[in-house]
């Protein structure tokens, strides 16, 4: 138990020390940055009633947009991460020194982090437009962790598929692509039936998304933002999806450790 | 220990088509072992399997002594160094950092990396992006890898290829140096005879996926026999006096000529008394040996097990 521990930090420790001068960080921040940029621009306009459901309209359109952006930004630091193995030819060393299941958990978590940081990245861009745009609806910690836990869940389901694609290509434009097919498919899901957006994983951002508008009780011609609130998190559905996630990875997972090299 | 590499009717078959057939090596210790064989013979394949990078079909693996088994693959390849096909390197960093993933995954101290670029001639380009390496720098940075935490065996597939004569060179004598110095073993594979003769001091001959030949570079030199070339007045003729008095003797493949399969003075003379005897003229007696490339050539084509 202590030698495997040991290994798999010596493992974790060699994937940061690979990192150097890669600069990934920009990845998630450079999505993270026009992100910001795009909330923001209709924020300017913002009346006082705006303001006092400012975060439920943040939460709902980041959520919409996550949709576009966390696709791509996952298929980018995937691609960047897992493309120095492909190129440097590393994968019959590195499986001389260490377990290739390992090396593949490994990698996913060393990708992981840039998920996590853009995850815990929107938290703070929702908090600093609120001060920056004086919302005057109280922040409520609870729709903020639920936010953290649906994009990083949702996140990690689409990262362990890139990462995967990643490491079985030689070329990345494959993974790049299916990265930008996902961002659209996970778009354009939310205008189908809730059965077919189910079946989409590129579209559980709003599933999860922890404001909502009910429209059904939208009348034609008003301000749908009126009928924005706050919506119960699908606690059972989350967790069922966590664990088909997990059994989705380890499938993913089997199929990496059975390449040969 | 007899043997740091032996193999026990090793098998490795892709669907229907056997790549690797029973193969039984021997790798003595201390030697530098010559992998032989054309390309696609399955060198690389069986590099692979003794590696762990590849799931034999059938067979057994001995490394050390000790038979390799997923459970202690690792901790057994902690003594082996490798360098598979072409080079391994993150070309975004430097020979240095390269180094010191390595050291950080096999759990050897970074104080080693100064001593193996020294080995390498890599020194003065350790903070260099490997990227702006050439192949041979690559290659060698490569051999410095493998090297790190003095490895007791050395498991080099092709490490010259694609390298400039200069480069193969300096890689030779690079291996040639190793076992000498440092106490390891080296399993060395390549398609060029002519590499290995200059290199090896033990030889194994795989021609599609069988070992067709074994032992030590001096025995597979033994079977260069120096043999005399006859051209007589009458080859037919000649031919056939000789045979009928038991001489071992063969016909020239393309009918110019004779061979006699000795070199005794005793038995030339003989030779040269009977053909007189029968009134058949001698034009030409030369002395010719077989070389290794013919030796090579002879063993791939038969495809026998000697």
């Amino acid at each position: 138990m202590k030698t495997t521990w040991s290994q798999t930090r010596l493992a974790y420790k060699a994937e940061i020390q690979k990192q150097r001068c890669r600069k990934v960080w920009i990845v998630p921040l450079g999505f993270l940055t026009v992100l910001t940029l795009w909330v923001s621009v209709p924020m300017f306009h913002f009346t006082a009633q705006d303001l006092t459901r400012g975060y439920q309209w943040l939460f709902y359109q980041i959520s919409l947009l996550n949709a576009i952006f966390v696709p791509m930004m996952l298929a980018v630091t995937a691609s960047r991460l897992c493309d120095m193995e492909i190129k440097g030819n590393t994968l019959k060393l590195l499986y001389t020194l260490e377990k290739n299941g390992r090396f593949y958990d490994i990698k996913f978590l060393a990708e992981a982090r840039y998920l996590l940081l853009f995850s815990f990245g929107e938290v703070l861009v929702i908090l600093l437009l609120g001060k920056l745009f004086h919302i005057t609806e109280p922040v409520r910690l609870l729709p903020f962790g639920e936010h953290f836990l649906a994009v990083s869940a949702v996140g990690a389901v689409l990262l362990s598929f890139q990462h995967l694609l990643s490491l079985m290509s030689d070329n990345q434009i494959l993974p790049l692509c299916a990265g930008l097919a996902g961002s659209f498919l996970g778009l354009f899901s939310m205008y189908f039936p809730r059965a077919v957006n189910l079946c989409i994983v590129w579209g559980y951002f709003s599933i999860f998304s922890v404001s909502g508008i009910n429209w059904g009780q939208v009348p034609e011609g008003a301000d749908y933002n009126d009928y924005m609130q706050y919506l119960d998190f699908p606690l059972p559905g989350f967790l069922l999806f966590s664990a088909v996630g997990i059994l989705l990875y380890l499938f993913e997972k089997g199929i990496f450790m059975r390449k040969e090299v | 220990m007899e043997h740091i590499i032996t193999t026990q009717a090793l098998t490795k078959d892709y669907g229907s088509k056997p790549v690797v057939r029973d193969l039984t090596l021997k790798v003595p210790p201390g030697s530098i072992y010559g992998f032989l064989g054309p390309n696609g013979a399955g060198k690389s394949t069986t590099m692979k399997m003794l590696l762990g990078l590849v799931k034999p079909t059938a067979g057994s693996i001995f490394i050390l002594g000790k038979p390799v088994l997923e459970e202690n693959r690792l901790e057994l390849l902690k003594n082996t160094g490798s360098l598979i096909e072409s080079p391994a390197y993150y070309g975004h960093l430097s020979a240095r950092e390269n180094l010191q993933i390595i050291c950080t995954l096999k759990n050897v101290p970074e104080t080693g990396i100064d001593s193996v670029l020294r080995i390498v001639r890599l020194e003065k380009q350790q903070d260099k992006k490997v990227k702006h390496f050439s192949l041979g720098m690559k290659q060698r940075l490569g051999l410095a890898a493998a090297l790190l935490g003095h490895p007791r065996l050395l498991l080099l597939d092709e490490p010259t290829n694609g390298l400039d004569p200069a480069g193969i060179q300096e890689m030779r004598e690079l291996i040639c140096s190793l076992p000498g110095k440092y106490g390891m073993t080296i399993l060395v594979s390549s398609h060029l005879l002519s590499e290995i003769d200059q290199m090896a001091t033990h030889v194994g001959i795989i021609e599609k996926g069988a070992l067709i030949f074994q032992g030590s570079l001096e025995s597979l030199h033994r079977h260069s026999r120096a043999r005399i070339r006859l051209r007589t007045t009458d080859n037919g003729r000649a031919f056939r006096v000789l045979k009928n008095a038991q001489f071992p003797v063969a016909a020239d493949k393309d009918g110019h000529g004779l061979f006699l399969h000795s070199t005794e003075d005793s038995r030339v003379l003989q030779c040269g008394r009977l053909l007189a005897e029968q009134e058949i003229g001698v034009l030409r007696l030369e002395e010719m040996q077989m070389s290794l490339e013919e030796i090579f050539l002879k063993l791939t084509e038969k495809q026998a097990s000697l």
